[in-house]
């Protein structure tokens, strides 16, 4: 059980370091505030920015969330960022190969994750853009951060002094640990918890219980949240559940790069309660009605 | 109080980052990823060394006893992890077991030559349609049982193959008929020597559950390797394998050295 822990966290680091890293990156030399002015009024066009944004920025869900937080803080607006965050770790190119790949060039479920996926992070995006207020974000990341990062266009970020370059390079950096162990916490826990359920999870009971299709859609969305799969490798932890429906695998694949363990307690951290909620019961929501939905048209 | 704590937070990020920098480069870390996975492995070792070391010499933010003691326990967990199934002596080896001398892909076997590969790898190989029936195959696992496959009078042999890391490792491989093949129990490893021949219709077996620890399990259904001799074997020292369906269908590479078949 610890190997399993500690493989998931071996897994895991590097991209809650990069996401960490890039959310401070972003802090300071990106000008958001610009790129947000581009960015659509309109909910559709907010929403494709978001959806477009995990095409060609690519992140992992654990370094998606502080990225995503960076992003609301700067005054991208909520639908786009959280859109985004759901979405990115799912539709992007790596993720879509290993799942053609995982379904033996099956690209319906392909496409259905895609849509999926895509009308969760929307629909949650939607519904979050009206509860988050700018100011709250601000002030969570004031909480997190050094006064300096959090200003450092307005108190002399371009000084030329090198004791003062060092000491904000070091600031940077301390910033960005202390990022990384405010979330790593939760990947930590995350961690412990999906390998005790892998270890002691009643396997003959799950496969005896996924015959019906609804059930098994529950079941496998479940499974999903308790076990913590990253989204390369989900799609063959998918195939492997032979004895579940296909609309039962796609809900698995769709659910677990949302909500899962480690990214429930990232989010409560991250964001305000209600979002948190929102973030956590709207995407299962979606997954479940629309993975039964398809499991009708099949 | 409050500098103790951000100082333990720093160390664990330091320790987090040198454990994963060692490991990185040694053969344990096939108990736990992907090798595919090493050189980002280092890259983020070397970034939370850079980024703990910054941090204890500048701490920044509220101390928290709970991402303290959560990364107490993160301690705890790596040394209890230990190496996994790979041998002691091979843990700080400085040749990583994929990037060794490749060894001769073929076995003799009373005058007949057969192809080393594992079955996560003939799985593959077959759901490519690139695993000829005239081609001759010797291939390692775990055997597995399940009511289905002995009414077919069949097994299924398994490896775990690592297609990230350990939590989402996937029992593959295919199910054999060979005579004889009852005397072999779940968990058994067996050196199997035959050749696949597909079968008129998909057979698939929904009863298979996991196989040692790995809980998901799933083999190729529209084939039976039928066993021309089966060899009761030890535990390989790398019992895990490292398939990517891409790989399969490139020319024969063993991935994990002497133990990959």
């Amino acid at each position: 059980m610890a190997r399993i822990a500690v493989s998931i966290v071996l897994e895991a680091a590097p991209f809650l370091l990069l996401g960490s890293l890039l959310s401070a990156v972003v802090d300071r030399y990106v000008d958001t505030e610009r790129i947000a002015r581009r960015i659509p009024k309109g909910p559709l066009g907010s929403m494709a920015v978001g959806l477009l944004g995990g095409m060609v920025m690519p992140i992992c869900e654990c370094g998606s969330v502080p990225l995503a937080r960076r992003l609301l803080g700067k005054g991208v607006p909520p639908l786009t960022a959280i859109t985004y965050m759901l979405a990115a770790p799912v539709i992007n190119p790596v993720v879509l190969l290993s799942t053609y790949v995982a379904f033996s060039g099956n690209l319906k479920m392909v496409l259905a994750r895609v849509l999926v996926v895509a009308c969760g992070a929307a629909l949650t995006g939607w519904l979050s853009s009206g509860r988050l207020s700018a100011d709250f974000v601000s002030d969570s990341n004031r909480r997190t951060l050094p006064p300096d990062l959090n200003h450092s266009h307005s108190h002399g970020a371009h000084r030329s002094d090198d004791g003062e370059r060092g000491r904000r390079v070091l600031e940077f950096l301390s910033g960005g640990a202390s990022e990384f162990l405010d979330m790593g916490k939760y990947l930590v826990l995350g961690a412990l918890a999906s390998a005790a359920f892998k270890v002691f999870l009643p396997w003959q009971l799950v496969q005896a219980l996924a015959g019906n299709a609804a059930l098994a859609i529950a079941l496998l969305m479940l499974l999903a949240v308790l076990l913590c799969v990253c989204s390369e490798a989900d799609a063959f932890v998918a195939a492997a559940f032979v004895y579940a429906p296909p609309a039962a695998q796609l809900s698995f694949m769709a659910v677990g790069a949302m909500v899962d363990l480690k990214l429930v307690g990232m989010y409560f951290s991250a964001f305000p309660k209600k979002i948190a909620w929102t973030l956590i019961i709207v995407p299962a929501v979606c997954v479940f009605a629309l993975s039964n939905l398809l499991s009708l048209l099949e | 109080m409050k500098r103790v704590l951000l100082t333990l937070d720093g160390a664990f990020v330091l320790g987090l980052g040198l454990y994963m920098l060692v490991l990185s480069q040694a053969d344990a870390y096939t108990a736990f990823m992907n090798p595919k996975f090493r050189l980002i492995t280092a890259a983020a070792a070397a970034g939370l060394c850079i980024v703990g070391a910054a941090f204890l010499i500048r701490p920044d933010g509220r101390a928290d006893r709970f991402r303290t003691l959560c990364f107490g326990v993160l301690g705890m967990l790596i040394l209890h992890a230990g190496t996994g199934a790979v041998s002691s002596s091979a843990v700080f080896s400085t040749t990583p077991p994929e990037t060794g001398t490749i060894p001769d892909p073929h076995v003799a076997r009373n005058g007949d030559v057969y192809l080393k590969s594992n079955p996560a790898r003939l799985f593959l190989l077959l759901q490519a349609g690139a695993a000829p029936a005239d081609h001759r195959y010797v291939t390692r696992g775990i055997v597995k049982r399940s009511a289905q496959l002995d009414g077919l009078g069949r097994f299924a042999l398994l490896r775990g193959n690592m297609v990230c890391c350990l939590a989402d490792a996937i029992a593959m491989g295919v199910m054999v008929a060979a005579d004889g093949g009852r005397e072999f129990q779940d968990g058994d490893w067996v050196m199997a020597f035959g050749r696949a021949e597909a079968t008129p219709a998909p057979q698939p077996v929904t009863d298979l559950g996991g196989a040692g620890e790995v809980p998901f399990a799933m083999i190729y259904d529209r084939a039976v390797f039928v066993a021309e001799a089966l060899e009761r074997i030890g535990r390989p020292r790398f019992p895990y394998v490292f398939e990517l369906p891409q790989s399969a269908k490139g020319p024969a590479r063993l991935t994990g050295g002497e133990d990959d078949y």
